[in-house]
């Protein structure tokens, strides 16, 4: 009877579930092997038929010091955004859980450089950087703080520094507002406890706030940990990896070889790298915060 | 706190916000000024922030003597595919997994999981050679199928939370009238669900709007390409306009903003729950 099939939950949820599955497994899990299958062979740009080439691919590629200087450039960029996009998130947190005229328009409004497209992000910018007629050189030489016009994303040894302060005011409210949730969800007698014991108000920060929001501000670090160690399109839409190679990260690297010099072997062998070293780390965080939370039950 | 807040303490907190406010606001007022500042004004040595003469100049040149138009219209097609879409799939995945038990279930949550981490260059070769496989390489379709699974996560979750709200007792007085579980589902949930509907339409379509990746890589003709690939080539033309570029900038952004006063709570309870569960 068809009522029957329609009535078995383990059925249903499998036909209202089988296509979600199905999709990400498509759009996921296949590409993954084929990305796979690809890194052990010489392909080229799409023939059908690409010479197995085994494990030569990586073996150029893992020892060569372009990648090790690229590995580098990626952590740098990394953990330079890591460093600066927690503490000023924290921050920004900490500012919009406070009382004040206008703060629920500013709680949401504050995403706005978040939620723009990327494209927006990079192309105001790129118009505020510019080294001739820009803003910011401006507002820097007219106050006497540079000496002279500054070619930020055009010069090398300040290009890094300069897509990681774009990056910045993209991603800190991001981390605001999950600070802000973390906070907010402080138990209140947690505070009145604090005021009857006599803490002042730096205590009350350091023995009840700070614990509270950890937890939430490490998953959301670790989460753009990820994010950041593959972000492409910032860095590519401000430098495309220059000047001279100075913003070339490994997401960089990838699609140079694939869409610039048209090596899909060699792309895809740098995708699997980056998949492993992912792995690894995200292995290294669950490792860890497993084992704290069974020191926490002992 | 109840201690009187000092005068100092006062100043410096007002001036603290001023400066979060200006670091976080001023660079889009900058581009909405200069989509309005005449060609003149914008090549000045001496930048003006407030401009005296303004003009839609820019805005012209954006929409009559440019591919904006053609890229708006990529934009508006692949987005609205990947929002209906993404609707179907997300309220059973949804469904299946606030209200149902079967097999699997949990392995499913965790898969969800993986794509929120999954970031989108490693796919970039895969999905090239795919879609040039099966002939829909420079095809809008190739970029609904990528993005769809970009915003499947999120709405799937916002959705499960919506279902999660129901009182069960609501369903079981319908099924004894008789009710069968599929009738329940779309007579009974669906109107019920309506706002997690819309918020996740809403992402849906701005998720896709703004993604540059995989438009990027899977479309060459001019013509089909979307607002953020095709405008972030004007700036590596030959002659820069920036009157153009921000004034471009600002018409991809009034989506965003629609968000925002739309749906601007509910979105950011919904992105830190994401995070937490």
């Amino acid at each position: 009877m068809k009522k029957n099939i329609a009535e078995n939950e383990s059925v249903l949820g499998w036909i209202l579930s089988t296509p979600s599955v199905v999709w990400i497994l498509l759009i996921i899990v296949y590409p993954v092997i084929l990305t796979l299958w690809i890194s052990l062979h010489q392909q080229k740009m799409v023939e059908v038929n690409p010479p197995f080439i085994g494990l030569k691919n990586y073996i150029d590629l893992l020892p060569s010091a372009k990648f090790l200087f690229q590995l580098k450039l990626t952590v740098i960029w990394t953990f330079l955004n890591i460093v600066l996009i927690t503490p000023v998130g924290v921050l920004l947190g900490l500012l919009l859980n406070r009382q004040f005229k206008g703060v629920g328009i500013l709680r949401t409004w504050i995403l706005l450089s978040w939620i723009i497209p990327i494209v927006a992000t990079t192309l105001i910018w790129q118009w505020m950087l510019e080294p001739a007629v820009g803003i910011i050189n401006f507002l820097l030489y007219e106050t006497g703080i540079t000496r002279s016009y500054v070619n930020f994303l055009g010069d090398p040894s300040i290009s890094m520094l300069s897509i990681v302060v774009v990056n910045v005011w993209r991603w800190s409210p991001f981390m605001g507002i999950m600070t802000l949730a973390a906070l907010q969800n402080v138990p209140k007698e947690f505070y009145d406890a604090a005021r009857v014991d006599g803490a002042n108000a730096w205590q009350t920060f350091w023995h009840i706030t700070l614990p509270q929001i950890i937890p939430t501000v490490s998953v959301t670090s670790f989460i753009l940990t990820i994010w950041l160690f593959n972000m492409f399109p910032p860095i590519w839409l401000l430098t495309e990896g220059g000047p001279i190679e100075s913003t070339t990260t490994l997401p960089i690297a990838i699609y140079k070889e694939a869409f610039r010099l048209f090596r899909m072997g060699k792309a895809a062998t740098y995708s699997i790298i980056l998949l492993i070293v992912v792995s690894a780390f995200v292995a290294g965080y669950m490792m860890l915060f497993v084992k704290s939370r069974e020191e926490v039950v002992k | 706190m109840k201690d009187a807040k000092t005068i100092p303490k006062r100043i410096i907190f007002t001036l603290l916000l001023l400066v979060v406010i200006g670091w976080f606001f001023f660079p889009v007022y900058w581009a909405l000024i200069t989509s309005f500042k005449t060609p003149l004004d914008l090549m000045s040595s001496r930048p003006t922030f407030f401009p005296k003469k303004m003009t839609l100049s820019s805005y012209e040149d954006v929409l009559l003597r440019s591919k904006f138009l053609y890229y708006l219209r990529s934009s508006i097609i692949i987005a609205s595919g990947v929002t209906i879409i993404t609707l179907i799939l997300a309220t059973g995945a949804a469904y299946s997994l606030s209200r149902l038990n079967f097999k699997g279930k949990r392995l499913f949550s965790n898969l969800i999981l993986l794509v929120y981490l999954f970031p989108g260059i490693l796919l970039a070769v895969p999905i090239f050679k795919m879609m040039t496989k099966i002939g829909l390489y420079d095809m809008l379709p190739s970029v609904v199928l990528v993005h769809v699974m970009i915003t499947l996560p999120f709405c799937i979750w916002t959705l499960r939370t919506f279902f999660d709200q129901i009182p069960r007792s609501l369903e079981d007085a319908a099924r004894i009238d008789g009710a069968s579980k599929l009738s329940v589902l779309y007579k009974l949930y669906l109107p019920l669900i309506g706002p997690g509907l819309v918020t996740s339409a809403i992402f849906s379509f701005v998720a896709s709007w703004n993604e540059y990746i995989f438009p990027l890589i899977l479309l060459s003709t001019p013509e089909k390409k979307t607002i953020p690939v095709g405008i972030a080539g004007w700036a590596s033309s030959y002659t820069i306009d920036w009157g153009q570029i921000t004034a471009a900038v600002i018409l991809a952004i009034i989506p965003v903003i629609i968000l925002i006063q739309l749906i601007g709570r509910r979105f950011v309870a919904g992105l830190s729950g994401a995070i937490k569960g």
